[in-house]
């Protein structure tokens, strides 16, 4: 029901205020709804994204925790688990009950003892390794594969974009 | 009543349509008027020469009335006095949408279109096939009645999804609570002339027959049914808002009023079409056709309430059966909240793995899979006690540990030993956990097209991916609307206006994208760092504060992921 999902959120959105994890900023876009978040994600240090703080948001259904929230990048991403249009494939973000790929095993998935902060450090963690098995972008993932250079050129380009930096400065 | 033409036929602007009707009662008036002068002109000067004293007023107030008369009789005066009539309605339908509720989202008006539609269709159908409504006068008499019903229909809905949206802010200031007290106020409003109506068929309706009283009857019973369960899970919903801890539902009496409403609006109207169609024998005409098929969905809506009615009695029974209450002293030593809901337990189920729960949030996870939250173990094992063969029943027990750690459908596989016929039941049981999610692949796919009609650039397994999660056309499109569900083509051709269409992203997107990379460290940064400490760690009560605070946190970070990407790339310059 939508009343203790609100409180549920709402308890979410005070923990993730008074201790942000590191490099991790979220909260719901209007207080008017808080069923929709925008979430900032620095890249992992030591990785291609490096430096770069990557918009994302946040969609919660009424039913949450019971139902995981759907997130989307709103930034442009270049990633073997990120469709082109900026969802996000990663298992802990699909409820047990449906497995697209057919490869994950239901204790990866969505339960509601996971919370926003959890999906977001296992974002990030995918940023710095990315699971090339799952081809939400099958070009980015051979490209993982095969040319991590040319990869790397163009994380590195993302990165200046989010921060508005030019390419050739 | 899903038609799929239905989707694109615009709706008339509003001020075009009363402007319209003005001018054709202007001019049926002006029309009649004219005639009615004509005809009476020998007449009247006739009997007016011997009354010259009357009273201006009173001759036109004659004069009106001959004019009214005239316009009663001829057919087409007639049609704009009934249009003028439905105008009214509508002006007041205006009227209340712009008090009460305001401007309406694109996701209402939307659905407002389609249902006004439907009824139309329907009611036009319902009138002249099943009614049988061919003279004039009785055309009227049913237009002015389905219009007034289809008047309160719409505004019901409406709050409907109002109250919906509602739910999923935070408000709890003044001004919200003035809107659910408006509301609040409009639907009694509605109930009280439901029942008005009511009254209105049992006078009106028994006089002319049976048939007729019953549909009218059956009719309002609908309308008022359906303002009753507003107000039921209105109440339900503050319930678990304003309920402290989980250990309370809002009790059975609740909960089976809102079945029995639910339920019974749908077998109403199941009864209103089949009686509508053995009484006009038209079983194999369109319109029999076209009502069958609304029966179909119908039946099919009734089929999967039951069955997660019964999914919700299957869970209740096996969490009283199987996991006892944890006692006192097992709570004082887990000090730990709800892990569902982040709450305090007073009060809590405990697992065979040894985690507690809330009653109430345990039992609606285990609706949805059963298993435990946080360490997934599965919890169907206690099924097989309810199973009338008792002799797997010991071994099931006996075994309790290591069944318990295996998915459910190794249970199945161990029944089979026993006796042939136990997979198929394990089969059903494994089917009756996940229940009114699926839908079969034809429904979505007509569901999917149904999107695509509306929004032909998106690409369809996308739509239908949407779809597999929402279950509805109607969220699917909500989705699209509200930028949510962005299709690549769109992206690639004008990806500024996705970015206009999400206010508060684009406001970080231009802070991102500001040419402005030059002035990290003027005055407006270091202010702001500054204060970053002490915005840290507060999480203030004023909504708006909470707003500030946050956008604020977010530009910093911004700025300081600037400032070291910008030093990182001066040092390797340097290098």
């Amino acid at each position: 029901m939508a009343g203790s999902a609100l409180r549920r959120l709402m308890a979410e959105y005070k923990q993730l205020t008074l201790n942000p994890p590191e490099g991790i900023i979220a909260g719901p876009i209007t207080e008017e709804n808080y069923f929709e978040w925008e979430a900032l994600i620095t890249g992992p240090e030591g990785t291609c994204f490096e430096g770069g703080v990557f918009p994302a948001k946040l969609v919660f259904p009424s039913d949450y925790p019971l139902s995981p929230p759907k997130m989307t990048f709103t930034c442009e991403m270049f990633h073997p688990n990120i469709y082109a249009d900026g969802r996000v494939c990663i298992s802990i973000l699909h409820a047990p009950g449906d497995d697209p790929m057919g490869y994950e095993s239901s204790s990866e998935r969505w339960s509601p003892v996971q919370s926003v902060e959890k999906i977001l450090l296992s974002v990030i963690s995918m940023l710095a390794e990315p699971n090339d098995e799952s081809g939400a972008n099958v070009d980015a993932a051979k490209m993982w594969r095969e040319n991590r250079e040319e990869f790397n050129k163009i994380a590195e380009k993302l990165v200046r974009k989010t921060l508005g930096i030019p390419i050739n400065p | 009543m899903e038609f799929m033409m239905v989707d694109r036929l615009p709706v008339p602007r509003l001020s075009t349509y009363i402007s319209a009707t003005v001018v054709s009662i202007s001019a049926a008036s002006y029309y009649s008027y004219k005639y009615s002068m004509d005809a009476s002109t020998p007449e009247q000067s006739a009997i007016q020469d011997p009354s010259q004293t009357e009273d201006p007023i009173d001759v036109y107030y004659e004069q009106m009335l001959n004019v009214l008369a005239f316009m009663l009789q001829d057919p087409l005066c007639f049609l704009v006095l009934c249009n003028g009539a439905i105008c009214s309605i509508v002006m007041v339908g205006a009227v209340i949408q712009s008090l009460v509720l305001g401007n309406l989202r694109p996701v209402e008006h939307i659905q407002f279109r389609e249902r006004l539609w439907n009824w139309v269709i329907y009611k036009f159908i319902f009138m002249f096939i099943i009614l049988k409504a061919y003279t004039l006068d009785k055309v009227a008499l049913w237009l002015f009645w389905y219009s007034t019903l289809g008047f309160l229909h719409l505004m019901t809905s409406l709050c409907k999804d109002r109250f919906e949206y509602m739910w999923m802010s935070m408000g709890t200031g003044t001004r919200v609570n003035w809107k659910y007290i408006h509301m609040s106020v409009l639907l009694s409003i509605g109930f009280i002339f439901s029942l008005f109506l009511l009254n209105f068929a049992y006078l009106v309706g028994l006089t002319l027959s049976k048939h007729i009283f019953a549909f009218m009857v059956i009719e309002c019973l609908m309308l008022a049914g359906s303002i009753a369960h507003i107000f039921l899970r209105h109440y339900i919903q503050l319930f678990h808002r304003n309920s402290i801890n989980h250990t309370t539902s809002p009790g059975k009496f609740i909960y089976y009023s809102e079945l029995g409403l639910d339920l019974g609006i749908r077998v109403m109207e199941i009864l209103h079409y089949s009686h509508a169609i053995i009484w006009t024998n038209s079983y194999l005409t369109m319109a029999g056709f076209v009502i069958f098929m609304h029966m179909r969905q119908l039946i099919s809506d009734i089929q999967k309430r039951l069955q997660k009615h019964k999914n919700f009695l299957w869970v209740h029974s096996h969490l009283e059966k199987n996991y006892p209450m944890a006692s006192i002293e097992e709570l004082d030593v887990n000090s730990d909240n709800c892990a569902i809901c982040w709450e305090k337990m007073d009060s809590a189920r405990k697992l065979p793995c040894g985690h507690l729960f809330h009653n109430g949030c345990l039992q609606s996870w285990m609706e949805q899979e059963p298993s435990c939250p946080t360490c997934r173990l599965s919890l169907t094992l206690g099924h097989d006690q309810n199973i009338p063969m008792n002799n797997t029943n010991n071994v099931g027990q006996d075994t309790l540990g290591t069944h318990a750690l295996t998915p459910h459908h190794f249970f199945h596989f161990d029944g089979s030993r026993y006796l042939s016929w136990l997979p198929s039941f394990s089969v059903e049981v494994t089917h009756s956990l996940r229940p009114p999610s699926q839908i079969l692949t034809s429904q979505l796919e007509t569901m999917a097209r149904q999107v695509l009609q509306l929004f032909p650039y998106y690409p369809m397994s996308m739509i239908i991916e949407d779809l597999l999660t929402t279950r509805s056309v109607d969220l699917t499109i909500d989705n699209i609307l509200e930028g949510r569900l962005v299709s690549p083509l769109q992206n690639i051709e004008d990806e500024p206006a996705i970015i206009e269409s999400v206010p508060t992203v684009s406001s970080v997107e231009q802070f991102i994208n500001a040419p402005s990379y030059t002035k990290f460290n003027t005055n407006l940064g270091e202010p702001v760092i500054d204060d970053l400490v002490s915005l840290g760690s507060q999480f203030s009560k004023s909504p708006d504060e909470r707003e500030n605070i946050l956008r604020v946190r977010k530009q910093t970070m911004i700025m300081k992921a600037r400032q070291k990407y910008m030093s990182k790339v001066s040092s390797s310059k340097t290098e």
